[in-house]
């Protein structure tokens, strides 16, 4: 029987009068996974449900086929980076790392070598002797990513982990939990409200809005899902005016806008984008015309999840 | 210029097993706590009763060698008699308040300020249930009890020892002070200890959790001791309420309710309640904190 990386059965969570998770039931794939949702969809209950920080009202949840709560042996195998920014402020970022490690099993002697390997992975070796509560935002991350693959965990749960980080640290983060998952083949959960960040990181994804799981699996096929909704495509091309005509002809497309900030952008509105995406080379063809560049802004992950929830 | 390795390394040692991570929870606790220059003061001023029996003795057996035997035996008599004096001072109504203060003082953040600082999430996120967690946190507060008990008890009587030049028969037949001193300060750790851990639990205040155990272990024994003094008023069940009895009677017990003579010090250490019940009473005290404290840390929601 195949085990999963993360299995749920009617997951609830309430906190007193409001429902946090409502009958969440997935069956997650080992790999990266994007955990998405906006603020308060319930991502980072559902991430302290997976680390046994917090226990569901109801239902089961199951982590590489095991039960989280009161399980220390699975416990062993994760690593987490909580969203919170408060940390332990009085300690130096070394000192934070090493503890941590000493919690997660690593004796006294090995913890200080291994919280300054991982200091290094994340970049943080300059500044690791200075007091956390002097840390930015994005140091704040990174210490917080060390102490979780401190120990080098097999299951990493990343809540927010790209969170206020500049361009760079956040080009060298993606890298590091992209070379963790598909290298060293951790099975990473990682919650984000940014969809494109996720984007960058894993084209796998469950989406959660509301406290309800409404859509999961790779992002094509999440597409495949929406292409009963109306679709949006921007064309650039120099005779936008002509194929504005051509394309009035076909019933599938709904609209058509000429951009007024951009003479060569036209953004089309298609019910059947399957249909349309095989007809426009055949126009460009038939009626030469010059077509530049084709891209659909509900593409992104942005699209997908404004789709899904529609509605809510 | 330092050029740093970024590519990630795996680390290949082992994984302890849980008490190894209980005991770091409790040393990590415990540096946190006894950290800061105000500490050694507040230490000293804790001590300050044992501090100077042990300087008495111990300048007696510097200045006046010869005479440091009689006089110790005068003020203390045996080893027994003085290690059940210097427990017996320690918590009487008067000075337990140093005590409490101490522990008090210094183990109210132990839950508190995790709670205060959502440090929970970090530490509940390890392989650790909140068993562990609380196990640990009683370690750390117990460690740091015994600096007003077991650590300058030990030290008392270790100097009485030496200066008393006592022998290696006489020391066996000494055993039991040691094991009768230890007891009582495990009992008295446990005690404070638990009480100081449920309101830190509690509590994501620690100056809340602090006020509020010394109040709760400093209080009755106040107002037992000025109800007592009434003249002709016999409420010595009252005595029930006062940690001070409480500790003081189970004391008695623990050294096989001596029948010292420490006139000395005066009628000090009179009992006035039955020690069995006294340590029937601070037991289930203890027993019961320390299921509130678990009751509450189950609780416990992180958002």
């Amino acid at each position: 029987m195949k085990s999963y990386f993360i299995e749920t059965y009617d997951l609830n969570k309430w906190y007193k009068e409001v429902m946090a998770l409502n009958k969440i039931s997935v069956k997650i794939d080992r790999g990266i996974v994007g955990l998405l949702g906006p603020n308060g969809a319930g991502k980072s209950t559902f991430l302290n449900i997976a680390t046994a920080q917090l226990r569901q009202s109801s239902g089961e949840i199951f982590v590489e086929g095991h039960e989280v709560w009161n399980n220390p042996a699975i416990l062993k195998r994760i690593g987490f980076c909580p969203e919170q920014e408060k940390l332990l402020e009085w300690m130096t970022g070394r000192k934070f790392v090493r503890e941590l490690a000493r919690l997660s099993g690593i004796p006294r002697e090995q913890a200080e070598r291994a919280a300054r390997d991982a200091i290094e992975i994340v970049g943080l070796t300059g500044s690791m002797d200075r007091a956390i509560k002097g840390y930015s935002k994005g140091m704040r991350q990174r210490i917080k990513i060390a102490q979780a693959i401190v120990h080098d965990p097999e299951i990493l749960f990343l809540d927010e982990p790209l969170q206020s980080t500049d361009p760079i640290v956040r080009r060298d983060l993606v890298k590091l939990i992209q070379s963790l998952g598909r290298d060293h083949g951790k099975n990473i959960l990682i919650s984000s409200h940014i969809l494109h960040e996720v984007e960058r990181v894993t084209s796998n994804i469950l989406l959660i809005f509301a406290g309800r799981a409404i859509a999961q699996g790779d992002i094509s096929n999440i597409r495949d899902l929406m292409d009963k909704y109306p679709h949006t495509i921007r064309i650039r091309t120099k005779e936008r005016k002509k194929l504005a005509t051509i394309l009035l002809d076909y019933d599938f497309v709904q609209n058509i806008e000429m951009d007024v900030l951009n003479d060569e952008y036209i953004d089309i509105r298609t019910s059947d984008p399957d249909k349309f995406y095989c007809l426009i080379p055949e126009i460009a063809v038939d009626y030469k015309l010059e077509i530049y560049e084709m891209t659909s802004p509900d593409a992104g992950l942005e699209a997908v999840f404004e789709y899904l929830t529609r509605g809510w | 210029m330092s050029v740093f390795d970024r590519s990630y390394r795996r680390y290949s040692g082992e994984l302890k097993g849980r008490w190894a991570r209980i005991w770091a929870i409790a040393t990590s606790t415990f540096r946190v706590q006894f950290s800061g220059k105000k500490i050694i003061f507040l230490l000293i001023l804790c001590n300050l009763p044992v501090i100077s029996f042990t300087l008495m003795i111990t300048f007696m057996a510097i200045f006046s060698p010869a005479m440091v035997t009689s006089f110790i035996l005068e003020i203390f008599g045996t080893v027994d008699v003085a290690m059940y004096t210097v427990i017996n001072f320690t918590f009487n109504p008067g000075l337990i308040f140093l005590p409490i203060v101490f522990v008090c003082a210094l183990n109210a953040g132990a839950i508190a300020n995790d709670k205060k600082h959502n440090s929970l999430a970090l530490y509940l996120a390890k392989p650790i249930d909140r068993i562990d967690y609380i196990t640990g946190k009683a370690i750390s507060i117990y460690m740091v009890s015994s600096f007003v008990t077991l650590i300058p008890w030990l030290i008392f009587m270790i100097a009485f020892t030496l200066l008393m030049g006592i022998s290696g028969s006489q020391f066996i037949d000494t055993l039991w002070v040691y094991l009768s001193t230890a007891a009582s300060a495990l009992l008295v750790m446990l005690f404070l200890g638990s009480i100081v851990l449920m309101f830190s639990a509690m509590s994501n205040q620690s100056v809340l959790a602090g006020i509020l155990s010394i109040l709760v272990l400093f209080l009755p024994s106040l107002i037992t001791g000025v109800i007592a003094s009434v003249p002709d008023l016999n409420v010595d069940w009252l005595n029930y309420f006062s940690i001070s009895a409480l500790l003081t009677s189970s004391i008695h017990v623990i050294f096989g309710l001596p029948d010292f003579d420490t006139s000395f010090f005066g009628g000090f250490f009179s009992s006035n309640i039955r020690g069995s019940i006294a340590i029937i009473v601070v037991l289930g005290m203890t027993i019961v904190t320390i299921l509130l404290t678990i009751n509450q840390l189950y609780r416990e929601e992180i958002h």
